[in-house]
C-alpha cells in the first residue's frame, strides 16, 4: 500500500518530535533516491511464514502494523480509531555498540479516537529508538512504550491511551488473510523492486472498553489490519492520496486507493482489492472504481479536504455514499493528514447496501 | 557661575600633572572595582548557565545511587506510561586537551526538555541538525559553535575524545548555538555510555511533574536506590558549592572597592584644598558660597565622568583577564566555565559609576563646603583645614569604635551567613581607616626622632610634615593601609591554610605508595582497578598491606557528598585528626558498620555532632548511619563521610576499588616498587602509580593553583595603593612648594629636600604598613574564622605568616618610596624663587 509512505515521512519529519522545525528536509538521506542502496527489495513473490511474518522485516527500510476500526457502545454510540506502528531503518545495517541503546531503528506510532455522538477527535503520537526495549516487534508484538498490539495465534490484543483516552481490545479475524497485489507482492511503479509486501487482516471482531475523560464504555466492533514492508523511493509526481477501507453489509470488504498526481489526475497505478465475504479476492485497476467527492471540509489549520464521497463500481453494479462520522478527524502531526471514521450507504444492483469504514487523505493540508 | 568654574578650572589646567592624576586615580579605583566584578559575576554565571541550560525544563531529576542508575528503571517507567520523562548519561571527557561535559541523550525523548541548539533565542544550527546522525553515527556529536570555533573545528570533521586514558573517536554532526552548551558535546546516550563506559547506566532521569499526584506516582514505581530530587533546589546547591571559589573574590572586590572609594576620595579632595586660594580670592570678590559649592561639584563631576569612564573601559579588559585566569585556576568540577566570555552586568556599571560619583561627592562637597564657611581671609590660611582634620580625630575614633562593636555585633548575631560575614569584614576595615588619621598622629612623635636619627632637620621637618597635612595624608595612609591589611590579611588565610593542608595530607596519607584510576572526576563512575591485577600487584614483594578504596559520590537535594569507603585494618585510625570522638574507641563500632565518620566541613554545614544520625541512600533505600566521629579533613568543602569498606559492599553492592593504598615493608625502597609496579600494571590496565610524596606535592600544586588570582589581585591592590600614595605625596609635595622653597633659600640643599620629600612618603608607608599589620590580621581571622568556615565549612588553625607580614611591610615603604620619586624630583628641579613666586 503505497498510502502509507506518507506517514513514513512523518516519521521523518517528526524526529525528534515537535521539533520539526529543526530538521532541514533537504538532509533526509533515507527518502533520497539511492538512498535504497544496502536494503533488501520486493522483488519476488514469496511464500509468507506466520507468525514469524506478523514480526519485523529488519532487512527492509520500512514496515508498518496499521489498525483502523468502528467500534459501538452497548447503546450503540459510535467511535471510531486508528493505531498505527511504523519501523523505520535508519540504515541498512545494525550498528555495533557495547551500549544497549545503539541502533538502527526507529519507531513512532499514531493513536487517534473518533468520538461521533461527543463531535470530539482525539490524536497522539509517539516516537522512539527502536531499541527493542522501548520500542520493538517480534513476531507476537508490536509496541512503543505501553502502546502495543499483540499477537498469541488467534488472538490480537491492543492497548493504547494517552492523557484521558485510552482503548484495550481483544480481537479475532473472523475471515482469512487477504494478500494484496500479486499473492502478496503489491508493486508500485514498473521499476523492479519498487514494490513492497502487502497482506492484511480485513475484519477482526473487535471487543473491549474505551476510556474518554471520566466516561468508559464496553465497545464491539470491526478493525482492518494492514502489514506491510518494503524498500520503495516516493514518485515525484504524486501530491498525495484518498485511501477508502470499507465493511460491507454483506460481509464483504472493498479497498480502494487513489493517487493523485499534481496535475490533478489520477495516477495510473491507483487500485484496490475487493475480498468477499467468503474469502475471495478480486484485484481492482485503476479504472474499476470511480469515485465522485459530493462535500468538501475546511481545516481550521489550512487546506481544504473532500468530505463525502459517492464510489462506482459498475461491473458489480455497486453504488455507495461514503459519508464522514465526524467532519474534523485531521491529525494534526507533520504532515498533517486526515484518516477518519467513515460510514456507508447505498445499493448493489438495486438492493441496499451498507457499511463502515475508514478513509485517509493526505496532501491537502498545504 | 561659568566665570566661577572658569577661574577656578585655569588653575587646574596650569598643572595639568594633577588633574591627570586624579582621573587616573579615579579610572584605577573604578576599574579594580569593576573587574573583580567581572570576574565573579562571569564565573558564576557560565556556570549558572550552562547548568540550567543541561537541567532545560526538568522540574525533577531522578538520581540512582554512586554507581548510576540502573537503565532499566527509565524503560519500566516508559512501560509504565510515564511519558515526560528523559533518560540521561553525564560525565565529562577530554578534548584537544580541554574538558568537555558529554550530555547523552535519546532524542525521542529530549524534545521538551533541552533546546541544545538555539537556546531559546533564535539563531539555529548551521543547515539544520541531522538528528538521525547521532543514532547511527557511532560518536556522533552535535558541537556548539563557541566550542567549534576555539578548536578549529567545523562539520564532518573527525574528533578523538579521551576518558581514563581510554580513547574514542567521534564526529562534529553539526554546529549548534545554544547558550550555556559551550563546554557541552550533546551526543547520543548510547554514545555517550560507549565513550564514559556506563553501558547500561543513566546518571539520572529528568522529570517534568506538573503536581504531586504524579510526583508520588511516579515515586512508587521506583526501585530503593533511586531518589525524586528537586531539580531546582539541586541545582542552586550545585551552584553554591561549585561558587565557593568566589569567596576570595568577592573578599578581594570588597577591598577593592574601599582601597577605590579612598583613592578617588583622595584625588578628588585634593583637588579642592589645593585651591582654597583661589576660593578664598573669589569669596573676597563676592562669589556665594552656593556659588562656590555647585562650581566645585559641577567641576568634580566633570572631572569624575573622564575617569568613570576610563575606569569602567579598564576594568571590562582587566576583568577579562581575570576571568580568564578564573578559568585557569578551576578543578574539575568547575569545568563547565568558560574561560573567555566575560559578561558584565549592569550591576557591576552601576556599582562602579556609583563608586565615583559618591566619593566625588563626598571628596569635593565635604572640603569645599568647609572652604567657603570660613571668611575669606582665613579660607586663604592652610592650617584652619588641618586644625579642623585634627579637631575631627575625636569623632573619627568613636565612629570606628562604633563600626568594630557593629561588626561584632553582626558576627553574634548572624549564625552562618556568609553575607553577614562579608559585611563584618567591611566594617572593620571601614574602621580601620578610620582610625589611621588617629595612628599617624600617635606615631609621628616617636617617627620625627628615629627619621631625625636617619635624616636630621629633613626628616623631622618630614615627619612633622605628616602630621601637619593630615587631612591629605590621612587618607592616603588609609587608602593604603587597606592594601596592604588585604595583603596581610590573605597571607594568613592562604598561609595558614596552606599550612592546614599541609599537616593534614602528612598525617591523612598514611600509605606508602598509592595507586588510582586516572581521571577521576565527579559524577558517575564504574572504573575500577582490575581485580586480578590488584591481587598481583599486592603480592610482591616488600608490600607489607594495603587499603582498598572505593569514592563516590553521594547525591542529594542539598548537594553532592564525597563517600570515601576504606578498609583501615591495616593503618587503623591513625590518618584522622579527630576533633570530636577518640580514634581508639571508634575503631570498633567503625569496623562493626556501626556508623560512619564524616568530615568538619559536612559536619558543620549539616549541623551534625558526635552521636547524630545521618540518613544516606544505600542501594536499599534511605539508611541511617550514627556519627561515630568528626575529623579534619580539607578534601572538598561539600564534605566526605567515610565508611567501613565492607559495609559499604553490604548496603550500596558495589565492590569496585578505585583507588588503592599500598604499605610497604620497613626498610623497602620505595623507587623500586613503584617501578616494579609499573611495570606489572603496564600491559594490563592505564593506572596512575606514585609515591607519598608525590600524591601530596600533586595536592598541593592543585591548591596553590587555586590561589593563582589571588597572587594577581595582590598585585591589582598595590597598584591602586600606589597611585594613591604617589597622589598624595605629589599634592604635599606641591602644596607646600611654597615652605620648600623657605626651607632652600634659608640654606637647605637640593639634596636635604629630596631627602625630606623620599622620607616623608617612607614614613608614611611606614606607617600604613605598620598599622596595616593588626588590621590584616584582624582581616585574616575574619577570613579563616568566619568566612572560610561559612562558606566552606573548614576549619583552619591561624598561623602567623611572617613571611607575608613582613613582605607586606616592604612593600608598603617601597610603594611610598617609588611613589615619593617623582613629587621628590619636580620639588628640586624647581628654584625657590619660581615657588615663591607662583603665590
Amino acid at each position: 500500500m503505497m498510502k502509507r509512505f506518507l506517514s513514513l515521512i512523518l516519521v521523518i519529519l517528526l524526529i525528534p518530535a515537535n521539533a520539526q522545525e529543526r530538521v532541514g528536509s533537504g538532509r533526509l538521506d533515507v527518502l533520497k533516491e539511492g538512498a535504497e542502496d544496502g536494503y533488501l527489495r520486493a522483488i519476488n513473490v514469496r511464500e509468507f511464514d506466520f507468525p514469524a511474518d506478523h514480526g519485523p522485516h529488519s532487512g527492509y527500510r520500512h514496515e508498518w502494523w496499521y489498525l483502523t476500526g468502528n467500534l459501538e457502545d452497548d447503546n450503540g454510540r459510535k467511535f471510531g480509531y486508528e493505531l498505527t506502528f511504523f519501523r523505520l531503518a535508519l540504515s541498512p545495517d545494525a550498528i555495533e555498540s557495547s551500549s544497549p541503546w545503539r541502533t538502527n531503528v526507529a519507531y513512532a506510532a499514531h493513536f487517534a479516537v473518533t468520538d461521533v455522538e461527543g463531535d470530539d477527535f482525539h490524536f497522539f503520537d509517539r516516537y522512539s529508538r527502536g531499541d527493542g526495549r522501548l520500542a520493538g516487534a517480534d513476531e507476537a508484538q508490536v509496541w512503543i512504550d505501553d502502546w502495543r498490539l499483540e499477537n498469541d495465534g488467534d488472538k490480537w490484543i491492543v492497548e493504547a491511551g494517552e492523557e484521558d483516552v485510552a482503548l484495550t481490545l481483544d480481537m479475532t479475524p473472523i475471515k482469512p488473510m487477504m494478500f494484496n497485489g500479486d499473492q502478496g507482492l503489491s508493486q508500485k511503479s514498473e521499476a523492479p523492486g519498487n514494490a513492497s509486501y502487502y497482506y492484511a487482516l480485513t475484519r477482526l471482531e473487535s471487543s473491549g472498553t474505551l476510556k474518554i475523560g471520566e466516561e468508559e464504555f464496553r465497545i464491539n466492533g470491526l478493525t482492518w489490519l494492514d502489514r506491510e514492508w518494503g524498500t520503495s523511493a516516493l514518485s515525484a509526481e504524486q501530491v498525495g492520496w484518498d485511501w477508502y477501507a470499507l465493511h460491507l453489509s454483506d460481509g464483504s470488504d472493498l479497498m480502494f486507493y487513489n493517487l493523485r498526481n499534481s496535475d490533478g489526475t489520477q495516477h495510473p497505478y491507483s487500485a484496490g482489492s475487493w475480498f468477499s465475504s467468503d474469502g475471495q479476492k478480486t484485484a481492482l485497476d485503476n479504472d474499476d472504481i470511480i469515485v465522485e467527492v459530493t462535500d468538501t471540509w475546511e481545516s481550521p489549520l489550512g487546506g481544504i479536504y473532500p468530505s463525502g464521497w459517492k464510489m462506482f463500481w459498475r461491473d458489480k453494479g455497486l453504488e455507495l455514499t461514503v459519508t464522514p462520522m465526524i467532519k474534523n478527524q485531521e491529525l494534526n502531526v507533520t504532515p498533517r493528514y486526515w484518516e477518519g471514521a467513515v460510514s456507508v450507504t447505498g445499493t448493489q444492483n438495486g438492493a441496499p447496501i451498507g457499511g463502515s469504514g475508514y478513509v485517509e487523505l493526505t496532501g491537502y493540508s498545504n | 557661575m561659568r566665570h566661577v568654574i572658569k577661574a577656578l578650572a585655569s588653575y587646574l589646567f596650569r598643572r595639568p600633572g594633577q588633574l591627570a592624576l586624579a582621573i587616573i586615580g579615579m579610572a584605577v579605583g573604578i576599574a579594580v572595582i569593576v573587574a573583580v566584578d567581572i570576574a565573579n559575576d562571569s564565573a558564576k554565571r557560565s556556570f549558572d548557565a550552562s547548568l540550567t541550560a543541561i537541567t532545560g525544563e526538568a522540574t525533577h531529576q531522578i538520581i540512582g545511587g554512586p554507581t548510576g542508575l540502573d537503565e532499566q528503571t527509565y524503560i519500566d517507567l516508559r512501560l509504565q506510561g510515564f511519558r515526560s520523562i528523559a533518560p540521561v548519561v553525564e560525565g565529562t571527557i577530554r578534548l584537544e586537551n580541554e574538558r568537555f561535559q558529554v550530555l547523552g541523550i535519546d532524542i525521542f525523548a529530549e524534545s521538551s526538555f533541552r533546546d541544545y541548539e538555539t537556546g531559546g533565542s533564535g539563531g539555529g544550527t548551521s543547515g539544520g541538525t541531522n538528528s538521525f546522525g547521532l543514532l547511527t553515527e557511532t560518536g556522533g556529536v552535535l558541537m556548539n559553535a563557541d566550542a567549534a570555533d576555539r578548536l578549529g573545528l567545523s562539520e564532518g570533521d573527525v574528533i578523538a575524545v579521551s576518558r581514563m586514558a581510554k580513547e574514542s573517536s567521534g564526529k562534529v554532526l553539526a554546529i549548534t548555538q545554544g547558550e550555556g552548551f559551550e563546554r557541552v558535546l550533546v551526543v547520543d546516550i548510547a554514545t555517550a555510555q560507549e565513550w564514559l563506559g556506563l553501558e547500561g547506566i543513566l546518571t539520572r532521569i529528568d522529570v517534568t511533574l506538573e503536581n504531586d499526584d504524579d510526583q508520588s506516582a511516579i515515586h512508587s514505581f521506583l526501585p530503593p536506590n533511586a531518589r525524586l530530587l528537586n531539580a531546582e533546589r539541586r541545582n542552586s546547591s550545585i551552584l553554591e558549592m561549585s561558587t565557593g571559589f568566589n569567596t576570595s573574590l568577592t573578599a578581594m572586590s570588597l577591598f577593592a572597592l574601599l582601597v577605590g572609594v579612598f583613592l578617588i576620595y583622595n584625588c578628588m579632595s585634593f583637588m579642592v584644598l589645593q585651591r582654597r586660594s583661589i576660593i578664598g580670592v573669589l569669596r573676597a570678590l563676592g562669589v556665594t558660597r552656593v556659588q562656590l559649592v555647585a562650581s566645585l561639584l559641577t567641576e568634580g563631576m566633570m572631572v569624575a565622568a573622564v575617569g568613570v569612564l576610563l575606569g569602567l573601559g579598564g576594568g571590562i579588559l582587566l576583568g577579562e583577564q581575570l576571568v580568564a585566569l578564573v578559568s585557569m585556576s578551576m578543578t574539575d568540577h568547575y569545568s563547565l566555565i568558560r574561560g573567555d566570555d566575560a559578561t558584565v552586568e549592569t550591576f557591576t556599571i552601576v556599582k562602579g559609576v556609583t563608586a565615583g560619583v559618591l566619593a566625588t561627592l563626598i571628596a569635593v562637597a565635604v572640603p569645599a563646603t568647609e572652604a567657603v564657611s570660613y571668611p575669606p581671609r582665613l579660607t586663604l590660611v592652610r592650617s584652619v583645614v588641618e586644625e579642623s582634620a585634627r579637631n575631627m580625630l575625636l569623632w573619627l575614633a568613636i565612629a570606628a569604635a562604633l563600626l568594630i562593636l557593629g561588626a561584632g555585633a553582626v558576627l553574634t548575631f548572624s549564625n552562618v551567613s556568609l553575607f553577614a560575614g562579608f559585611f563584618a569584614l567591611f566594617l572593620v576595615i571601614l574602621s580601620a581607616a578610620l582610625l589611621a588619621p588617629l595612628v599617624v598622629k600617635y606615631m609621628t612623635p616617636l617617627l620625627t626622632i628615629i627619621m631625625g636619627r636617619i635624616g636630621g632637620l629633613a626628616g623631622r621637618i618630614a615627619v612633622r610634615g605628616i602630621l601637619k597635612s593630615l587631612s591629605r595624608t590621612g587618607v592616603a595612609i588609609a587608602a593604603l593601609s587597606i592594601a596592604v591589611a588585604e595583603i596581610v590579611g590573605m597571607g594568613v588565610m592562604i598561609g595558614s591554610f596552606r599550612d592546614n593542608v599541609e599537616d593534614w595530607l602528612v598525617s591523612s596519607l598514611q600509605s606508602d605508595v598509592y595507586v588510582s584510576v586516572p581521571g577521576r572526576s565527579g559524577g558517575v563512575s564504574l572504573n575500577g582497578i582490575n581485580p586480578d591485577l590488584i591481587a598481583e600487584l599486592t603480592s610482591q614483594p616488600g608490600i607489607a598491606g594495603h587499603n582498598p578504596v572505593r569514592t563516590v559520590w553521594i547525591e542529594e537535594e542539598s548537594g553532592s557528598t564525597l563517600l570515601r569507603a576504606t578498609d583501615l585494618n591495616f593503618e587503623k585510625m591513625r590518618g584522622f585528626d579527630f576533633l570530636e570522638g577518640n580514634g581508639e574507641e571508634i575503631w570498633e563500632p567503625f569496623t562493626a558498620g556501626e556508623g560512619v565518620i564524616v568530615s568538619d566541613p559536612y559536619a558543620y554545614r549539616q549541623n551534625l555532632s558526635k552521636g547524630d544520625e545521618v540518613t544516606l541512600p544505600t542501594a536499599g533505600g534511605l539508611r541511617d548511619f550514627t556519627v561515630l566521629g568528626i575529623y579534619r579533613d580539607y578534601n572538598t568543602g561539600s564534605g566526605v563521610i567515610s565508611i567501613d569498606r565492607d559495609i559499604y559492599v553490604r548496603h550500596w553492592h558495589d565492590d569496585i576499588i578505585d583507588t588503592m593504598g599500598i604499605y610497604l615493608q620497613d626498610g623497602v625502597d620505595e623507587a623500586e616498587v613503584i617501578e616494579s609496579l609499573q611495570d606489572i600494571a603496564a600491559p594490563k590496565q592505564a593506572l596512575m602509580i606514585g609515591s607519598n610524596q608525590r600524591l601530596k606535592e600533586f595536592s598541593l600544586e592543585i591548591f596553590d593553583r587555586t590561589f593563582i588570582i589571588t597572587n594577581v589581585l595582590y598585585w591589582l591592590a598595590m597598584i591602586v595603593a600606589f597611585v594613591g600614595v604617589l597622589a598624595a605625596a605629589l599634592a604635599l609635595s606641591l602644596e607646600r612648594g611654597k615652605e620648600i622653597a623657605i626651607l632652600r633659600s634659608l640654606g637647605m640643599t637640593t639634596k636635604q629636600i629630596f631627602k625630606l620629600v623620599v622620607i616623608q612618603c617612607g614614613s608614611m608607608g611606614l606607617i600604613a604598613g605598620l598599622f596595616a599589620l593588626p588590621v590584616g590580621m584582624a582581616s585574616g581571622w575574619l577570613l579563616i574564622d568566619v568566612i572560610n568556615r561559612r562558606a566552606f565549612g573548614w576549619q583552619i588553625d591561624m598561623l602567623i605568616p611572617w613571611d607575608s607580614i613582613g613582605i607586606a611591610l616592604v612593600i608598603s615603604i617601597a610603594t611610598a618610596l617609588i611613589a615619593s620619586l617623582y613629587p621628590a624630583w619636580v620639588v628640586t628641579r624647581n628654584t625657590p624663587v619660581a615657588m615663591l613666586r607662583e603665590e
